[in-house]
């Protein structure tokens, strides 16, 4: 299991994984944050403020929860990606895809502009 | 000499050897005790995550794939630290794979031709200073190096 929290702002959801999204927590990760989109605000914005940790099982998770938010019509955007972590996500290509911003508020703001 | 269990892992002074069942929950255990071994070694949070990144997506690999229709699987990881740099070696009894030489598929552009697959061999090549695979006596064993002065 992965503790996830969220927040829903106006017609964003923001979700936050904590600590470690490894290969033994990445379903867990990924069922919640299914769940959560199909439920509630297309608009995703996933902050990583409180993330330490994550392994390419990881980055299918977010992978996946865009497409399924941009199929419903929506986008996703990450903030508060660490250094180490956004190391993975340089390596993998997908920091320019999904773009990145410093705070939860200003990855809401991009998804409303 | 100082003998601490911790996540089922013995710390012999320098050295993790831990036996590893065929299941995705013991990559967990792994980075547990990669993150108490590095802190009480005085290792880098750069150098303790490179490390883990490297076993977590080497042991997933294994899990998932090497071991297809039979069960008598034997894993073992051993890390060891001496003079600033870190050696691990990871054997399996599994499918025969080299992730030294395996070719990395294309990952795509954008978001709907983006694949994921490869992308956990080209971050071990990444993170790792030195890779060495064998196969020997019908055991994959892929040693690993890693300076963690360097790791930053």
């Amino acid at each position: 299991m992965i503790e996830m929290s969220h927040e829903i702002r106006g017609d964003v959801l923001i979700l936050r994984p904590a600590k470690r999204i490894d290969s033994s927590t990445a379903k867990s990760f990924e069922e919640q944050a299914n769940e959560l989109v199909d439920a509630g605000p297309k608009k995703v914005v996933i902050d990583f403020s409180a993330v330490e940790y994550i392994s390419s099982a990881g980055l299918r998770v977010v992978l996946t929860t865009a497409k399924r938010a941009k199929s419903a019509g929506g986008a996703l955007t990450l903030s508060g990606v660490s250094s180490n972590v956004k190391e993975v996500f340089d390596v993998s290509g997908f920091a320019a895809i999904f773009g990145m911003h410093d705070t939860p508020e200003e990855a809401v703001a991009a998804l409303k502009g | 000499m100082a003998r601490t269990s911790f996540s089922g892992a013995v710390f012999l002074s320098d050295k993790i050897e831990m036996t590893l069942r065929n299941d995705i929950s013991e990559v967990g255990r792994v980075l547990d005790a990669i993150e108490a071994f590095g802190e009480a070694h005085g290792l880098s949070p750069k150098a303790i995550f490179r490390l883990n990144l490297a076993l977590d997506e080497l042991i997933t690999n294994i899990v998932s794939y090497a071991f297809e229709g039979h069960s008598d699987s034997h894993i073992e990881l051993t890390v060891e630290l001496k003079d600033g740099v870190i050696d691990a070696l990871l054997v399996d009894n599994g499918k025969p794979f080299n992730p030294v030489e395996a070719e990395l598929p294309e990952l795509g552009e954008g978001l709907e031709e983006r694949r994921i697959g490869g992308l956990g061999i080209k971050l071990v090549r990444t993170h790792m200073d030195r890779l060495d695979y064998c196969r020997e006596g019908g055991f994959n064993r892929l040693k690993m190096q890693m300076n963690v002065n360097t790791a930053g």
